[in-house]
């Protein structure tokens, strides 16, 4: 009898401690705001909307609701910050995957907190180990030739759901042009992103 | 003296009919007090306080398939409750004046599509804070003067009598009871943070109606109205409650009030047709 008591106990405990721990998945929706001045495009926030966005040439790189927008890997002293959507041609109305990763050298990162030392940081990817990989649908994976480029971390902040650490909120803004194969110049501007980023989404080894 | 005798008839005759309205009028008080309850509703906009995240996509016409579309519980009108005591005075057989004091109030809430919505506190540098909410309810109460003139096209004082009514009502907002429901109940220590962050609603507020009533009963008793206020107008971008802007788009509204009179010295003197005729 004792023993139906003290497991009855022991599974009304775990219950509730899965009630206090169960996270939000509101914050792991993507929530997009139109910009104000451009309504295909996700306003600037900071509130961790897991939404992104960009204008390459007339085109629009856009986060999708079925894809996860956003990865961070640290390895080996480079963060590689990856933008995973779709391309899209508003003329035609043709959507194409296409993933953009950014490469740069960091400070040791060992967990979804330490992207917090990202705050207000301004990385110029024409500077040495820096580099923009970018794949599509159809072609593999393409280093891509800058002309010049710049991200820009501007908001990294520990997000506390009821005073309990629950992500990163990681958002900023970049711009960069490179030249295609035939030496033509594309410009990719207005880029910007507002992640909650926990370690879900955040890998390092 | 034929003819003399048809004229002493008639006068005659006159003479009874007379004597028999005279016994048909009456006198009732100019003065009766009435008890109102009534509702209208107040159209707007919902606004939401930029603390509050969004849980939604806003519509997104060229790909609205991969996001949500919606918003938090928008909605645009509010009821306004209302229950007033107004003393009436009659001008004359078809005009009367009434003012008063009236007491209003108006429910408003912020709720989510989801179990709550997040919160966002006031945020340091280095990290910000979000709580869960379930909902947020705040009843508001306001006095308000109610003004109306009366017009009743006919002057006979039948059981059912109809009218039409020009009215107005200033309120003052007096005081609010704001309730905040939390999913985690050790949050009750962020209320007062989260409260100061409301926006408090403006002091006054007025709205305009004109519209047609039936009274049920007679003057000299107490007797019943029920009314029907259309258009109405109210105030345009008035804040009614911490999350509601008024619009002045035409609006309705529904009254029912019981008049009892109050025996003066002030005294209308009515014929009552109705007798007199049936």
């Amino acid at each position: 009898m004792k023993i139906h008591k003290f497991l009855a106990v022991v599974t009304l405990c775990v219950l509730i401690a899965s009630c206090s721990t169960d996270e939000p998945s509101q914050m792991d929706r993507t929530v997009f705001i139109p910009d104000y001045n451009d309504y295909n495009l996700p306003a600037y926030t900071e509130m961790g909307y897991n939404a992104f966005g960009a204008m390459i040439d007339r085109e629009y790189f856009l986060v999708s609701g079925s894809i996860i927008p956003c990865k961070i890997l640290y390895k080996e002293g480079k963060i590689m910050f990856m933008l995973d959507g779709t391309r899209k041609n508003s003329v035609y109305h043709t959507d194409s995957r296409m993933t953009l990763f950014f490469y740069f050298p960091f400070e040791q990162c060992s967990d979804y907190q330490d992207i917090i030392k990202l705050n207000d940081v301004n990385i110029n990817l024409l500077s040495n180990d820096c580099r923009v990989e970018m794949s599509t649908e159809n072609s593999e994976v393409q280093h891509l030739d800058l002309i010049k480029g710049n991200i820009y971390f501007k908001n990294a902040q520990l997000c506390l759901i009821d005073d309990v650490p629950n992500r990163v909120i990681l958002s900023g803004e970049f711009d960069f042009q490179f030249l295609t194969g035939g030496e033509l110049p594309v410009v990719v501007r207005y880029g910007r992103f507002d992640f909650g980023i926990n370690n879900d989404y955040f890998f390092s080894y | 003296m034929k003819q003399l005798s048809i004229i002493i008839l008639l006068f005659t005759l006159l003479y009874t009919q007379k004597s028999e309205a005279q016994k048909l009028l009456f006198e009732v008080p100019k003065l009766r007090i009435g008890v109102e309850a009534g509702l209208l509703t107040m159209n707007g906009d919902l606004v939401k306080p930029s603390a509050i995240r969004e849980n939604r996509s806003y519509y997104y016409h060229n790909f609205g398939d991969d996001f949500y579309s919606g918003f938090i519980n928008s909605r645009n009108s509010l009821t306004n409750y209302y229950f007033s005591i107004k003393p009436e005075w009659s001008v004359t057989h078809r005009l009367t004046l009434t003012s008063g004091l009236r007491l209003s109030i108006i429910n408003d809430e912020l709720n989510s599509d989801q179990n709550y919505f997040l919160w966002q506190l006031p945020t340091g540098n280095s990290y910000t804070n979000f709580i869960r909410i379930n909902g947020v309810t705040q009843k508001n109460f306001s006095i308000g003067i109610p003004l109306e003139l009366r017009i009743y096209p006919k002057q006979m004082d039948c059981f059912l009598r109809q009218y039409f009514v020009f009215g107005a009502a200033f309120n003052f907002n007096t005081f609010s009871k704001t309730t905040i429901d939390f999913e985690n109940p050790a949050m009750e220590k962020h209320r007062e943070d989260i409260l100061k962050t409301f926006e408090k609603p403006d002091v006054f507020y007025s709205y305009y109606y004109i519209g047609i009533g039936l009274k049920f009963g007679k003057q000299n008793h107490p007797f019943g109205t029920v009314e029907l206020h259309f258009p109405m107008l109210i105030q345009n971008n008035r804040r009614i409650t911490s999350f509601f802007k008024t619009h002045n788009e035409v609006q309705v509204g529904l009254s029912t009030t019981l008049y009892i009179p109050v025996p003066t010295k002030h005294k209308l003197q009515i014929i009552d047709y109705n007798e007199d005729y049936e």
